[in-house]
């Protein structure tokens, strides 16, 4: 028998901001997973993409009690490829974080089992599309940005139905024929 | 040191002089030897042919001093001449040989990609000791790269070495963008 899922009550607090509800345990790990900001000990401020990746985990419920579904929150995520890149790495088991919309770079990644909390994200993830490409010169100085940000940075090449395939990205300094 | 004859045949050219041939070979993998496949330097001594360079080695030699260029008639060839016959007979010529300087000023082996289905193919020491070779990959300019331009460069490199490299003249900025990359399974 499958255990209960554990329940997060949703409260709409902004245009783009949720609080979530749980217990202890559950907002500890949620948290130490660099989802959401916590507010109390029983509290995270999530984004949209977050609540939608919850509702993949827990049986989230409004204040109403009604449960919350994935299909409900997906139309507020804003850029739905962001959404299945993070699902996918999160599904990989990687600590991950949607960076602000500003930010030349998509989502930020952590080593495996290490926590944002504590640590230093390693991966810079850029999203490029089947449709458009990405222009050279923009190419070349998002590596420079990551580069000197520690980071290593990973195109995540998505197809038109939703595929991600992966490649890390190096400057010409790191060649080498073998 | 005196500089090596070469003669230009209508699209290509040639060292003709066996130990001149050889000399060249021997200094950075420079050319290959007609009738001769994949020579390692131990049996350059015992290849008696004459040198085939392509028209971007022989523009890079000309360039740094090494050989002269001259017709079958004798007139000699300028550095100039040989661009204007690589930019008549090569797309993207003045890009393309751009690349193949940068590399071979880094000290590495360059050699054509074709048979990978890349430009160019190079060595940190040379075909027949590197492992394998890089595969440089050329995106035409005004052109993005996309992700089909990774995925297809990676397929083309997936049996010969695990990273490759795409390289775009960057107008903006002048100069050519050199981007490696490497399959992540995450």
């Amino acid at each position: 028998m499958t255990r209960p899922r554990r329940e997060l009550k949703i409260t709409k607090v902004g245009d783009k901001e949720y609080i979530a509800e749980g217990d202890r345990e559950s907002i500890a790990t949620l948290h130490e997973q660099g989802i959401g900001e916590k507010v109390s000990d029983s509290r995270l401020k999530v984004s949209p993409i977050e609540l939608a990746y919850l509702t993949t985990r827990f049986r989230v419920v409004d204040r109403e009690g009604r449960e919350i579904r994935i299909e409900d929150v997906l139309q507020n995520v804003g850029d739905i490829l962001r959404f299945i890149v993070y699902l996918d790495l999160r599904k990989r088991g990687y600590n991950v974080k949607i960076t602000p919309d500003d930010s030349p770079i998509d989502i930020l990644v952590w080593e495996k089992g290490k926590k944002p909390s504590k640590a230093r994200p390693r991966y810079a993830v850029k999203i490029v599309t089947e449709g458009l490409g990405i222009r050279a010169l923009d190419l070349s100085s998002l590596l420079r940005y990551c580069e000197a940000m520690g980071l290593q940075l990973v195109l995540a090449l998505l197809s038109n139905d939703g595929v991600v395939t992966y490649y890390k990205a190096f400057s010409l300094r790191d060649f080498r024929a073998t | 040191m005196r500089r090596i004859r070469a003669v230009l045949l209508d699209r290509g050219v040639i060292v003709p002089d066996v130990e001149s041939a050889r000399t060249l070979y021997r200094s950075g993998f420079y050319g290959k030897f007609i009738g001769h496949e994949k020579v390692k330097l131990q049996e350059v001594e015992n290849i008696v042919a004459p040198l085939q360079l392509s028209l971007v080695e022989a523009l890079y030699l000309v360039e740094k001093g090494v050989i002269e260029v001259y017709r079958p008639d004798g007139s000699p060839v300028s550095v100039e001449e040989l661009r204007e016959i690589g930019r008549r007979l090569i797309r993207n010529f003045d890009f393309i040989y751009r690349i193949y300087r940068e590399l071979r000023e880094r000290g590495l082996v360059v050699k054509s990609g074709l048979k990978f289905g890349a430009l160019f193919a190079v060595y940190e020491k040379g075909p027949g000791i590197d492992h394998a070779p890089m595969l440089v990959h050329f995106i035409e300019p005004d052109r993005d790269i996309n992700a089909l331009d990774i995925t297809r460069a990676a397929r083309l490199s997936h049996s010969v070495n695990k990273r490759f490299v795409l390289a775009t003249w960057n107008k903006i900025e002048n100069r050519v963008d050199y981007v490696a990359f490497e399959w992540w399974t995450p």
